[in-house]
């Protein structure tokens, strides 16, 4: 089998649209704008950006529901024009904030109803049905109708509907939407041990929260009008952010702070003056230098009331690569 | 400076009429996509002819002698009915979809407004979106299938006295449904059709009230809707036209229609003043049912 | 979670087929109301036909055709209705992008609807069959029942065919798919002859209306139900012949309506209303 579960070249994807006020032109939106990308088997792969970035349509592409513009995409080692059907038969997809399933079933009605559509024996369909209702924390709600549903339960329902069919590769838009901080909780915890109890496994995730990106993914790239611009661990795309890793450190107010930049190690250093209180602000070569400004200060006999590490955020190396918050950027998104 | 409007200072009579004019002109404008030339041809065109053209069919296939007054019954019943759907059974759905589609009818309910006066003003709104069809079909009976309805032969004043309280009858129905609709939510949007239904049968609407069991007879003449129709077929046609109420004269049939209205707006407003007391009880005002 | 073996191939269809079945089944039922409205209205609608038939003096074969009428009406609105307007909730629902994205492909989620609503209909027409003929005393005397029934089934089948094509249709139709099944309700009935003979209209137009399998369904059950006095259209065997042709007409347009489908939304990306 194919090592890469996900491969893309060039892809591009345009929607023509109509007329309208706000698009006079009725030129089309580009949506994917070249997207080249490998993605392992095995893989928990998250792709992050604001509204109307381009993740939806990557996952459509992908899961044969829109053909490309231009360029290539592989599934599984399938092309996704050519073999739809076959790469229909390893995948899976969930969308967050979706209604889909019929208000009359119950719980589990809808999900044995999807697991015929993937050829299930109805047995073995119900029992593991019931194991991933009681992973959920739906089991209790097993009988009730899907109508009777809260948005959370019925997100956690359709995230079990993605699991059913034991799918070779996950694609998750946005799972967590509209999820309260428990449920989000619960459905991410799940599913970094479902993709982690089997190495055939590979998850496609999409998603504006940065700690959630942060928390699950092993690589994440970042999309931005349709271009994936930055690709890396978090890790190593938060060590790639200007300005890196710095101290804040307060302190009983300073007469001056030229002799900080003296330290061996500090960098930079830079002072703000508050309630009486001096805050340093120290970029340091290595951590180690940290020591020499706190016994320079003793030496001062100046008091130390705090000191913090502070690490860039993904969301410091998308406002750094995109210029703009991630919430900002969220309010221009939305057609 | 700022106008002082005080709601509370007008005379309550200026208010309700107020609240009825808003009521109506929102009806309007959610109602008066019915122009759009394809939805006018559906709704005002191809339905009604529709309805026509099969009972002109049914009554070709028996073709009796002297049956031909029955054209007449056909064409005045089919192009009245539209005011019973619209009237009622859209005021109903007008409500329903305030609730759960549009989600405004809290925001109506706690405005210092008449609820009544604003139904009643949808209701309106929705009647005359039925004059196209009712139009359409009589102009078809008159010209097409030669029913015999002249100028010389329709009397104006007693037609349009007995249009008016019909119209009168039909919103007082409305509001009926409504209550029902307010405590009802699951159902609540096929009730007002089924209530539609069996008006369509007892009401006389195709066929006269005499063919129907005497139970079900008995049970007509107590409906205004009965009596409407049958003052508008003797007001349109001529003497030669089919009777529901053989036994009773033009004069008579209008005042039992008077006096069935009378009751049945009564009856509607203390209808509706017990399902909107019963319903805050209930905190159901503005339910929305989950399909 | 451990490892189940995927059905491939037709017993994956007649899976799937079933699981789609089961809620137009079981589910429909279990809305109490629906099932009463969903009798009760077409039979009150029936029983009003039934009685502008007696107001005109007509004889009972007449009551007998309303009835069956009546029946068909079932028929009729639940392929409106259900049929062709459920892609079009499946949609708005967002149950439509999944079914287009399965490995047993859309086929037996069809298959499955049309079955589902076919067997709840059959219930309801039979019980608007049974009410209304003990109603008005109608007795039936049908001479060539394996013949009446083949004609039932191959009607059937050209109808669900017609839903299925209508269900693409209504899909790219959008917000007006719901003005269009209101504007085939009256004209239909009249066209298709639902309670009175086809032939009355004439027979060229008659033969123009056939294209709606309802029309030759009827008239051709008419003749076996009152042989003799029923003014036919054409005889059975050749109603029979031509509705064989526009089942296999139907199911081939139906098949070439949802490729078109299926094509048009993964190019034009215009099946998602949400983004
Ligand atoms: N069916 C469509 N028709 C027209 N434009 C679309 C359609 N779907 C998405 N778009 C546009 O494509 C861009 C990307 O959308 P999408 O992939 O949904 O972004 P995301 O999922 O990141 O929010 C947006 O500008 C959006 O407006
Ligand atoms: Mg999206």
């Amino acid at each position: 089998m194919n090592e890469l579960a996900i491969e893309t070249r060039d892809l591009v994807r345009t929607y023509r649209i109509r007329k309208s006020p706000t698009n006079p032109s009725g030129a089309p939106v580009v949506a994917l704008d070249g997207v080249t990308l490998d993605i392992p088997r095995g893989e928990f792969f998250g792709l992050l950006g604001p509204n109307g970035a381009g993740k939806t349509t990557f996952i459509k592409v992908l899961v044969t529901l829109l053909l490309p513009t231009s360029g290539s995409a592989h599934v599984a080692g399938l092309d996704v024009v050519g073999q739809a059907q076959q790469v229909r038969e390893r995948i899976s997809m969930v969308s967050g904030g979706e209604h889909s399933g019929y208000g009359l079933l119950t719980v589990r009605e809808q999900l044995w109803m999807f697991s015929q559509f993937y050829g299930l024996p109805t047995r073995p369909a119900l029992a593991r049905i019931d194991e991933l209702l009681r992973i959920v924390g739906l089991y209790e709600e097993r009988s009730r109708r899907v109508s009777a549903l809260s948005t959370g339960m019925r997100q956690k329902m359709n995230m079990v509907r993605g699991l059913l069919p034991d799918p070779d590769i996950l694609f998750l838009d946005e799972p967590t939407v509209g999820l309260d901080v428990e449920a989000a909780r619960d459905v991410r915890a799940y599913i970094k041990e479902w993709i982690h109890a089997n190495s055939r496994r590979t998850i496609l995730l999409t998603t504006h929260y940065m700690h959630e990106a942060e928390e699950l993914c092993d690589r994440v790239a970042i999309i931005h009008k349709g271009r994936i611009v930055a690709c890396d661990t978090p890790a190593a795309l938060r060590r790639r952010t200007a300005g890196g890793t710095y101290f804040v450190l307060t302190t009983e107010p300073l007469d001056g702070i030229a002799w900080v930049s003296g330290v061996p190690g500090v960098q930079r250093a830079d002072a703000r003056v508050t309630d009486g209180r001096t805050e340093l602000r120290l970029q340091v070569a290595d951590d180690g230098a940290i020591a020499g400004v706190v016994k320079a200060l003793a030496d001062r006999e100046r008091r130390i009331f705090s000191l913090q590490k502070i690490e860039p955020s993904l969301e410091d190396v998308f406002v750094q690569i995109v210029g703009r918050r991630l919430e900002e950027a969220d309010e221009g998104g939305r057609p | 400076m700022p106008t002082q409007v005080s709601v509370r200072s007008q005379s309550s009579l200026s208010r309700w009429w107020r609240t009825l004019r808003v009521g109506y002109w929102l009806g309007w404008q959610i109602e008066s996509n019915w122009t759009d030339p394809l939805l006018f041809f559906i709704y005002s065109i191809a339905r009604p002819l529709g309805g026509v053209l099969i009972l002109v069919f049914m009554y070709h296939v028996v073709a009796r002698a002297g049956g031909a007054a029955m054209l007449g019954f056909f064409v005045v019943g089919t192009a009245c009915w539209p005011f019973v759907v619209r009237g009622m059974m859209g005021t109903a759905y007008s409500l329903i979809s305030d609730r759960e589609h549009w989600r405004t009818l809290r925001y109506v309910y706690i405005s210092p407004i008449s609820l009544r006066a604003y139904l009643v003003g949808r209701a309106l709104a929705q009647a005359t979106s039925a004059v196209a069809a009712a139009a359409v079909t009589l102009v078809f009976g008159r010209w097409v299938l030669g029913v015999p309805m002249h100028l010389a032969t329709i009397n104006a004043p007693y037609t349009a006295a007995a249009f008016v309280l019909g119209i009168g009858a039909v919103i007082a129905l409305g509001l009926i449904v409504v209550s029902a609709a307010v405590l009802i939510s699951g159902e609540a949007w096929r009730m007002p059709e089924g209530v539609g239904a069996a008006l369509y049968l007892v009401c006389g609407a195709i066929f006269p009230v005499t063919v129907l069991p005497p139970a079900l007879q008995a049970l007509s003449q107590a409906i205004p809707l009965t009596w409407w129709l049958e003052a508008m077929r003797r007001g349109l046609l001529g003497p030669a036209v089919v009777r529901s109420l053989p036994q009773f004269t033009d004069p008579t049939v209008l005042g039992f229609l008077a006096m069935l209205t009378a009751l049945w707006v009564a009856a509607a407003l203390v209808a509706f003043t017990f399902a909107e007391r019963r319903a805050r009880q209930l905190g159901i005002l503005d339910r929305e049912s989950m399909y | 979670m451990s490892e189940i073996a995927r059905a491939r191939g037709l017993r994956r269809v007649v899976r799937a087929t079933l699981g789609r079945a089961y809620p137009r089944i079981i589910g429909a039922n279990r809305e109490r109301s629906w099932l009463f409205y969903d009798t009760v209205l077409p039979l009150l609608g029936t029983i009003a036909f039934v009685y502008v038939y007696k107001a005109l003096g007509a004889p009972d074969r007449f009551v007998g055709y309303v009835i069956m009428g009546g029946a068909t009406m079932a028929f009729w609105m639940n392929v409106m209705w259900n049929m062709a307007a459920q892609f079009y909730w499946d949609k708005q629902g967002g149950n439509l992008e999944l079914y287009m994205v399965l490995p047993c492909g859309i086929v037996p989620i069809l298959l499955g609807m049309s079955i589902g609503g076919f067997v709840g209909t059959l219930v309801r027409a039979a019980a608007i069959i049974v009410i209304g003929s003990v109603l008005f005393h109608v007795t039936y005397a049908i001479t060539q029942l394996p013949l009446f029934l083949l004609i039932f089934a191959v009607g059937i089948i050209a109808l669900y065919g017609l839903g299925v094509t209508f269900a693409s249709v209504f899909l790219m139709w959008g917000r007006e798919a719901w003005h269009m099944a209101e504007l085939f309700m009256e004209p239909v009935f009249l066209a298709s002859g639902f309670y009175f003979p086809v032939r009355a209209l004439g027979f060229w137009v008659g033969m123009g209306t056939s294209i709606i399998p309802l029309t030759l369904a009827l008239d051709a059950m008419r003749q076996l139900l009152f042989p003799g006095s029923h003014p036919a259209l054409l005889p059975v065997r050749a109603e029979l012949g031509a509705l064989v042709g526009l089942a296999v007409m139907f199911m081939l347009v139906a098949r070439w309506s949802l490729r078109k489908m299926e094509y048009l939304a993964r190019r034009e990306g215009r099946l998602s209303l949400r983004f």
